[in-house]
């Protein structure tokens, strides 16, 4: 099996010769930039440095996949967001203190939503990564939820606040905020994106898993319905008290945290979708060595965790050393454990 | 013979696997032709490869910017060998240090890397980066070490250096490589003294270099506020110099190896006036590029 074989076969949790390495959210870092001359912020902005920095994670670190969609706020920014783009060392953000939007009416998508530089950018680099790996690699590109979008467009605390004052008027705002992430996720289906990342960040610090049945099972749901690649549900933090829920959902994977224990979260979606993770960024990716970085991937593999890497964008300091273990892990415990998955 | 234009042409991807056996030209040092943006572009169109405009190289992904293209020279050999397995980087030790962007050369970014070396370990300051003049920036910040910190150039390596006690001294040597990068390479270099004038006592305080790699702080302020700065710069000495207190002398402080390193102490004597603001600064570089939810951002 190729790469690509091998991570969209996992996300179908069909047979794989070993457990892809597999990156749903970046693998950027600094010294990456350095590399292929394709630094902060201009390799969110540019599709040729989008797509070489990107292609690191297949050519230099060895992951199954290749994720090009660096940031949380590309579609943020076409949306009209206030953007932050920071500098080479540092993530670009929303201006959440500057909202957007206040009231269902507001939402409206630009009619250029798709043809923006910052979303066009990654449609364009997934062309370009499609045509120079797309036989061998799992392209995977990456649509914000309606959850997240509702956080950048409203803010999060007024958009908390109306999630308590008034459900409905909440769940009419995700309805529409959908159509963004319908659109942007059908845009980088038709460029060549194998399959997508949909982070929608009701993390397990603010919200509870009765509020992710609440407001966005169903509307996960239908995501999955209207996009026709394997979807990759990303959200951040102690998730375990809404995974039975997110198995539900028909996501094909879902890409889950450190603060999850592997064998736990395993019990809990039994074998109704596929788990990746979840290597600590801060803590070990970031600050520890190869040796702390392969006792984590054995720990994800001994639960049978269908697909391996970071539990989220890796911290742009980490070192190569540590992302290139992840791999090399992958394929030692594999070689001493020469039964397929 | 192929021009280099027309070898590069000729790769694609679907070649990749292929050009391991490629020996035609392999060991032949070609000289690249001067391509501008425009060049580049059209070679990407031409080829479907990614072609990288600021690159010193014409560049696949597998043409990389690295040792090979200084100069504007390309050794193909090596080139075609780092297609073959598909990467540009390699094991370089691990890395305990890094400055993310270099304020005195083009943001790029330089690594400490330790690795083993003949007779201990061995530091290696090393960037990815292929721009004109990262070369030159490295081993400048290199020959800052050696300057500041007392350390050692590693024969026939230009951007390496070691200690002569041949031991690690881990952390020390990291406050070396960060303060050597912030150091503007067009001022001259110099140790730093063992006395420094300390605000907060409002007067000269001196490390005394003993035998067996001992330290003590000594100061011209003989009050009970004196004794306490000193207390407080000798146990910041030992944090960031890893030293020991020394048993039965409680300001007596010295390194594990039993070696004097007084240039490494004097540049460190400067932090350990205020290593709060050490710490502060450490944290705020650990806090940096690491991505957070929308929920756990700052608004």
């Amino acid at each position: 099996m190729n790469g690509r074989e091998r991570v969209l076969a996992a996300l179908r949790r069909e047979p794989v010769d070993r457990t892809p390495a597999c990156n749903p959210t970046s693998l950027a870092t600094v010294e990456l930039m350095d590399l292929v001359n394709a630094p902060f912020p201009e390799a969110n902005r540019n599709p040729e440095m989008m797509a070489r920095l990107a292609a690191t994670g297949y050519t230099e670190l060895g992951f199954d996949s290749i994720m090009p969609v660096f940031t949380i706020i590309q579609e943020s920014s076409a949306l009209g967001c206030k953007m932050q783009w920071e500098q080479k060392d540092n993530w670009p953000t929303v201006r959440m203190r500057e909202p957007i939007w206040e009231e269902p009416d507001d939402i409206k998508l630009p009619s250029d939503f798709l043809t923006h530089n910052d979303t066009k950018c990654v449609t364009d680099a997934i062309k370009i990564l499609k045509k120079q790996y797309g036989n061998e690699v799992a392209i995977i590109g990456k649509t914000m939820g309606p959850w997240t979008l509702g956080y950048h467009c409203f803010g999060v605390e007024p958009f908390l606040l109306m999630s308590l004052d008034d459900p409905g008027k909440t769940k009419l705002c995700l309805d529409r905020m959908k159509e963004a992430t319908v659109e942007y996720g059908t845009a980088q289906i038709e460029a060549g994106a194998d399959a997508l990342t949909l982070p929608d960040h009701a993390t397990g610090d603010l919200v509870s898993g009765e509020y992710y049945k609440q407001f966005l099972l169903d509307l996960h749901i239908e995501l999955v319905e209207r996009l026709p690649v394997p979807l990759i549900l990303h959200i951040c933090g102690k998730t375990l008290d809404r995974m039975d829920y997110i198995a539900q959902s028909g996501m094909a994977a879902f890409h889950y945290d450190s603060k999850n224990p592997p064998s736990d979260a395993m019990a809990i979606v039994k074998d109704r979708i596929a788990l990746v993770g979840n290597i600590n960024n801060p803590e070990t990716l970031f600050a520890k060595g190869p040796e702390e970085v392969r006792q984590e991937v054995y720990r994800n593999l001994e639960a049978n965790v269908n697909l391996i890497g970071p539990e989220c964008a890796i911290p742009l300091q980490t070192s190569i050393e540590n992302l290139k273990e992840i791999p090399k892990a992958v394929k030692e415990w594999h070689r001493d454990h020469s039964t397929p998955n | 013979m192929h021009s280099q234009r027309e070898r590069i042409c000729r790769i694609r991807p679907h070649q990749r696997e292929r050009l391991a056996a490629i020996d035609v030209h392999a060991e032949t040092t070609g000289r690249l032709p001067s391509l501008g943006p425009a060049a580049l572009r059209a070679l990407t169109v031409e080829t479907g490869l990614l072609v990288a405009p600021c690159w010193r190289s014409v560049c696949s992904h597998g043409f990389g910017p690295t040792d090979w293209s200084l100069g504007n020279e390309i050794t193909v050999h090596l080139a075609l060998g780092r297609i073959a397995e598909m990467s540009l980087t390699t094991d370089i030790g691990r890395r305990i240090e890094l400055v993310s962007m270099d304020s005195h050369f083009q943001e790029i970014s330089i690594g400490l890397y330790r690795q083993p070396g003949a007779q201990g370990p061995e530091f290696l300051v090393h960037t990815y980066s292929g721009l004109d003049g990262a070369r030159e920036r490295v081993e400048s910040a290199t020959r800052t070490m050696v300057v500041l910190g007392g350390m050692e150039a590693v024969e026939g390596d230009s951007r390496r250096v070691k200690f002569a006690c041949n031991r690690s001294h881990d952390f020390a040597c990291r406050r070396v490589f960060l303060e050597s990068c912030k150091w503007d390479p067009a001022l001259a270099v110099e140790p730093k003294p063992l006395t420094i004038f300390d605000k907060k006592s409002d007067a000269n305080v001196t490390v005394s270099s003993l035998a067996g790699g001992a330290y003590r702080v000594t100061g011209e302020d003989s009050s009970d506020r004196g004794k306490k700065r000193r207390d407080a710069i000798g146990a910041g000495l030992v944090k960031l110099g890893e030293m020991e207190w020394a048993e039965g002398d409680e300001e007596l402080f010295a390194f594990p190896c039993g070696h004097s390193h007084d240039k490494l102490v004097g540049l460190l004597l400067i932090r350990a006036l205020n290593v709060r603001g050490v710490e502060r600064e450490r944290q705020m570089a650990l806090a940096r590029g690491q991505l957070l939810a929308p929920s756990a951002q700052k608004q």
